[in-house]
């Protein structure tokens, strides 16, 4: 069967909430029931029919043929199936996802990821701001899963992240890691101001000396060199990279000491 | 003296509130811009529901960051009138807006009359990064407490550390006597705003004074940044349940600091129509909006750009009213100091609904 | 405007034994049968019974607290669903809009806000002005403040204590007043950490029982309806049914009112040293006829405890979830704590859900027991349509036991009490007896003379239901709910008490205020027209 496949007919005028159209949510749903859903925001909503053109059937794999900087929510509590977008996508992509996979080729608006407790969400762009972050009230962000971000990602990326892995492959924002509470996460390239900030355990893990870290952070020295060893191979068999990272003797920070944290900031010498 | 224009044409009033209701009646996503007292921003926020439209104060980015601190942390907290009155430390935190050295310079004026009643003293906690804070820093003779290149959010961390004894590399300036004030203090306080910093550093803030008070007291002084902005906040969320950032889609709140920042709406060409409020007066619309603005300002000349202004009054000014106010910590009814002719925000806006298809008068 | 109501059965225990009969309205008011008159509305009740509108005693539903709480959680209310809108901002999650709709689809028609800090009155009224069709009122907090006592360390004289809670009353437009763990907040900002009834406040060397014992007798020589409003010492602690029986045994014949009782029903037996004293408590307040109670039932799931006992609050900072917390050293009277807070179904929870319910059906006489969770302490009001069902059926008692810890409910009495409330108690409890207690005459029955609040439950096996979706009520004659649902807007009003105030007491208060604050008496008072609606308040002729 054929991929469900919504094609973009027009630039929305307004933003869109996708979070109906998942593999979960349109099991079983007619053309033309799916055609009256309602995606709009405003005052006089779209439908679906009114923005998508839709052919496939298969719902187990859906495609956004084109993509909208106001395509929000889309992916909201993937279970299971794929979804992939073939340009950008707005808020909150793949929020509260749980399985299954979500592929952006484009890039991705603030807290894609937020909430995401499994599966596996890949952005070839950049990311927003709270990349895997929990939305405002929440204090869990992230519990779970694998979140890839080929381009940038902003500030706040995986505030409190739980558990779970976040890789950043051309660099970040401020607030790395910001009160994260364990749970790794993997930058290469430039790492903004303050990584760490606040975080009470887990990861970080940089290709570089981070360059304005917060004073509460102590200097471990040297670390384990065979536990380096296996986290870059891991991130090279999920292809996630393509050379080691922290190479043979990384540095590493510890804090953050202001919250007694027992968080670790690895990063590869020499750079 | 003309209070209202379609473009810059004076036109009776009646005539300005129909053509801005036909406005309102066809906009697919209509966003308020709130400056006004308690009663202005009710009839504003039950204005937008009927809408569907979205509201910001018009301090909305300061703001933002103060209800941050409290919807993604909370903390400990005491008033101005029980830091005045028993409090013999305070340490300002960064910035403090110029709207409250009066009052801060009254606490310098008095002395506690509860609790150890000693004289008080003054510490000054910043980063390297201002200048302006240093003045009134001077003037309340607060000691400096601020490290080599630390921005805000780091010097709080040191000093939070610090307390606790752990051993780290940097340090603060005058940190020995701040721990010797701290021996004889039963109730320091610390005063911010948000304008001390980022969300984050105030965070770490919260987790210091909750670390003091393991053993001892020590809770903090919150003056917003506006205190009408703050006003408005409170008075949103016992509307809606949620503080400003909230738009009703479907008839349904929702808040999201970032998907009803209403700036960020108008430059995205989400939003079709702008009500701006500026009850404060001689202030001018932001720039970039290219949408249809209506301008309820408090002005004697037509809003630049604005299809249609009406001219208002401000609460406690032009009428009577009630503001928040950062003296007491609460809401205060406030008198026409000299009042006029010019029409109350929430009038208008009573106004407005009623020319709407329907004619429905608001809940408030 | 002539209503007709007939074919209903009337529970109406203080105008009569229940039985089917009309009930007639004009103009807002209930009036006997008019004799040859037709009615310009009649409404067939048939199969339904009809009594008179619910009035909640302690329910927190508006001022600085509550908004604090929405403030702190915004993600508390992100999932409703959407719904097409029917009436204004109704929608809007733990709004004060959706207090009142929510309420009167249950047949409440006056609900009290029990906790309100002087300095902040004015921002307790504004909600409360906001929240529609209800009437509600206010209680005053005292007792923690530097002013009363000073005036207790000082030894000064009673009519002076009565001329300042006078004043308090009348400036801050309540309805009675209470005090909140007599001194403790006072104290806490001493650095005390526990407080009971005879512990002192450093600085005035007065004691908790001193404060309660002085306000009680200032409220009852002031000829206040509703007895002093308490919230006694140790609130939640194991062991806290000892300083319970202590306030009760410390009434002296004078009325006072002891709030959600259910809170300080613990011992210290059993493996956890923590069980129920709720027999012994229930037999305390059986034998004591100057208390009144209201219970705190504890229902399950996720709520926020919202209290000015800043004391208690700072304490239950670790047991908070989710872990975000805002405690507030307030003004005198003002200030405490927002705790998040999940009842889970573990021992803790089940115990205290046991405790609510053994007081509920050991406290023999319905006149003096009232039926609250402390929303949203105990649980939200919504949870109200499952707590009738409990009370009224012990099979529903039975069936959620088999839910819930065996140990915990194993050191309770609850499963050999059989007692099921009926309608007539019901009625008492939630009508008669808060109308007596607050001293509001002219609602919580249907006899003549009356104001028609009515509420109309259609009869079903299934007893939440009928109590969840009113079938028809009316606010002074409006029908506003058919079918569970609000149709029509109102405004209520906020009852009040107005007392003159004594001139020699506002001279002192502006000097206090100058001196003490640095800010002029107007501050912190407010005319009636600071509220902007219509007569917001109406006053309550004692």
């Amino acid at each position: 069967m054929k991929a469900l496949t919504f094609s973009l007919l027009a630039e929305p005028e307004e933003r869109l909430d996708l979070s109906a159209l998942t593999p979960a949510g349109l099991a079983g749903l007619t053309d033309v029931q799916i055609a009256k859903l309602r995606i709009g925001t405003t005052r006089d909503p779209a439908l679906v029919g009114d923005m998508f053109k839709v052919t496939g059937k298969d719902a187990q794999s859906i495609v956004f043929e084109g993509g909208s900087a106001r395509f929000d929510k889309v992916g909201t509590g993937l279970s299971g199936g794929a979804i992939r977008v073939t340009g950008d996508v707005g808020l909150e992509a793949g929020r509260k996802m749980s399985g299954g996979s979500l592929l952006i080729d484009g890039s991705a608006g603030n807290h894609a990821g937020s909430g995401m407790v499994d599966g596996r969400l890949e952005i070839k762009g950049n990311a927003g701001d709270y990349l895997g972050g929990p939305l405002a009230g929440e204090i869990t962000g992230m519990e779970g899963g694998l979140l890839i971000v080929r381009g940038k990602a902003g500030n706040y990326a995986g505030e409190r992240l739980r558990r779970g892995i976040i890789a950043i492959l051309k660099g970040c924002g401020d607030y790395a890691g910001y009160r994260m509470i364990a749970g790794s996460i993997v930058v290469a390239g430039r790492v903004g101001a303050m990584p760490g900030y606040l975080m009470k355990r887990g990861s970080l893990f940089l290709d570089r000396r981070p360059e304005n870290l917060a004073p509460t952070f102590v200097d471990c020295g040297e670390t384990d060199i065979a536990f380096s060893g296996v986290f870059d191979q891991f991130l090279i068999q999920e292809k996630i990279m393509d050379k080691p990272l922290l190479g043979t003797t990384p540095g590493k920070f510890g804090g953050d000491v202001a919250v007694s944290g027992k968080g670790e900031i690895l990063f590869r010498r020499g750079r | 003296m003309s209070v209202a224009w379609i473009g810059s044409q004076p036109v009776p009033l009646t005539d300005a509130v129909r053509n801005a209701a036909k406005l309102l009646a066809s906009s697919r996503c209509p966003v308020f811009t709130l400056d006004a007292d308690v009663h202005g921003t009710r009839s504003a926020i039950a204005l937008a529901e009927r809408l569907g439209g979205a509201y910001d104060h018009a301090a909305g980015d300061l703001l933002a960051k103060e209800v941050a601190l409290f919807t993604d942390h909370g903390g400990m907290f005491t008033t101005p009138g029980e830091a005045r009155r028993r409090s013999s430390l305070i340490v300002i935190v960064g910035e403090i807006p110029v709207a409250h050295h009066e009052l801060l310079r009254a606490w310098a004026d008095s002395q506690p009359d509860l609790g150890d009643r000693q004289k008080r003293s003054w510490f000054h906690i910043d980063g390297t990064e201002t200048a302006e804070a240093g003045k009134l820093a001077r003037k309340l003779k607060a000691i400096s407490l601020r490290g080599e290149v630390l921005s805000l959010p780091a010097a709080l961390g040191v000093l939070r550390a610090g307390l606790q004894g752990q051993r780290i590399a940097a340090s603060l300036t005058n940190i020995d006597r701040f721990k010797k004030a701290l021996t004889t203090a039963q109730f320091p306080v610390f005063v911010f705003s948000g304008t001390s910093g980022e969300t984050a550093g105030l965070v770490m803030l919260q987790g210091l004074i909750a670390d003091l008070n393991k053993t001892g007291r020590a809770s903090s002084v919150f003056l917003p940044a506006d205190d009408d902005a703050w006003g408005t906040a409170l008075t949103s969320l016992w509307m809606t349940g949620f503080p400003p950032r909230t738009g009703f889609s479907n008839s349904l709140p929702s808040y999201d600091p970032g998907r009803w920042d209403i700036q960020r709406m108008i430059r995205d060409k989400e939003a079709d129509l702008h009500v701006w409020m500026s009850t404060r007066g001689g202030e001018t619309p932001p720039r970039g909006g290219k949408i249809p603005l209506i301008s309820l300002s408090k002005t004697n000349a037509p809003t630049s750009g604005a299809k249609i202004t009406i001219s208002v009054g401000k609460a406690g000014i032009d009428h009577d009213g009630v503001s928040y106010s950062s003296r007491t910590g609460t809401f205060r009814a406030v008198q026409a100091a000299q009042p006029s002719q010019l029409p109350s925000v929430s009038s208008i806006i009573g106004q407005l609904a009623e020319a709407l298809p329907g004619k429905k008068a608001l809940p408030c | 405007m002539l209503i007709r109501l007939t074919g209903g059965e009337v529970v109406d225990p203080v105008n009569g034994a229940t039985a089917k009969r009309d009930v007639w309205i004009r103009d807002g008011l209930l009036v006997d049968a008019p004799k040859g008159a037709t009615a310009d509305e009649t409404h067939d009740v048939s199969g339904c019974i009809v009594m008179a509108g619910a009035i909640d005693i302690h329910s927190h539903i508006g001022g600085g607290n509550v908004n604090t709480a929405r403030l702190l959680l915004p993600e508390h209310h992100r999932s409703h669903l959407p719904r097409p809108a029917n009436t204004p901002l109704s929608n809007a999650g733990w709004s004060t809009f959706q207090t009142g709709t929510l309420y009167a689809q249950m047949g409440f028609t006056t609900v009290v806000e029990p906790a309100m800090a002087p300095y902040t009155a004015l921002h307790t009224h504004l909600e409360l002005a906001d929240i529609p069709i209800i009437d509600k009122a206010t209680l005053a907090i005292l007792g923690n403040d530097d002013f009363t006592l000073s005036l207790l360390r000082d030894s000064k004289s009673k009519a002076m204590l009565d001329d300042y809670v006078a004043w308090v009353i009348g400036s801050t437009r309540a309805l009675g007043v209470k005090v909140i763990n007599a001194g403790a907040a006072a104290a806490f900002k001493e650095n005390v950490r526990s407080f009971s009834l005879d512990d002192t406040v450093p600085e005035y060397g007065v004691s908790s029982r001193k404060i309660v014992k002085s306000l009680q007798a200032s409220v009852t020589r002031l000829d206040v309806p509703h007895p002093l409003h308490v919230h006694a010492n140790n609130l939640g602690i194991a062991g806290s049914a000892d300083t319970a029986a202590a306030t009760i045994a410390a009434t002296e014949g004078v009325p006072l009112h002891l709030a959600h009782l259910q809170f300080y029903g613990y011992g210290t037996e059993g493996k956890r040293k923590f069980s129920s004293e709720a027999a012994r408590l229930a037999e305390a307040v059986n034998a004591n006829p100057d208390v009144t109670i209201d219970i705190g039932q504890v229902m399950f799931g996720q709520t926020v405890t919202i209290s000015s006992d800043v004391m208690r609050q700072f304490s239950a900072i670790g047991n908070a979830s989710p872990k975000k917390t805002v405690i507030l050293d307030g003004d005198g009277n003002g200030g405490g704590g927002i705790v998040p807070y999940r009842y889970k179904q573990d021992y803790y929870g089940s115990l205290q859900w046991a405790v609510g319910l053994e007081l509920f059906l050991l406290i023999t006489d319905p006149w003096r027991v009232y039926f609250t969770t402390d929303h949203p302490n105990g649980a939200p009001f919504t949870a109200y349509p499952e707590l009738f069902e409990l009370l009224m059926s012990s099979n529903a008692r039975d069936a959620k036991s088999t839910e819930l810890n065996a140990t915990a409910l194993g050191l309770t009495t609850l499963a050999s009490v059989r007692r099921e409330y009926t309608l007539e108690e019901i009625a008492i409890m939630t009508r008669a007896a808060p109308a007596k207690l607050l001293g509001l005459k002219d609602r919580g029955h249907l006899g003549a003379g009356g104001i028609a609040d009515i509420a109309v439950y259609r009869k079903g096996r299934d007893i939440a239901k009928m109590f969840r979706e009113a079938a028809l009520v009316f606010k002074n004659g409006d029908l506003v709910v058919k079918n569970g649902k609000v149709t029509h807007y109102r405004w209520g009003k906020t009852l009040r008490l107005n007392p003159p105030p004594d001139k020699a007491m506002v001279k002192r208060m502006q000097a206090y205020h100058e001196e003490r604050y640095g800010l002029s008496l107007d501050w912190f008072t407010f005319p009636d027209s600071a509220i902007q609606r219509p007569d917001p308040f109406a006053e309550v002729v004692s």
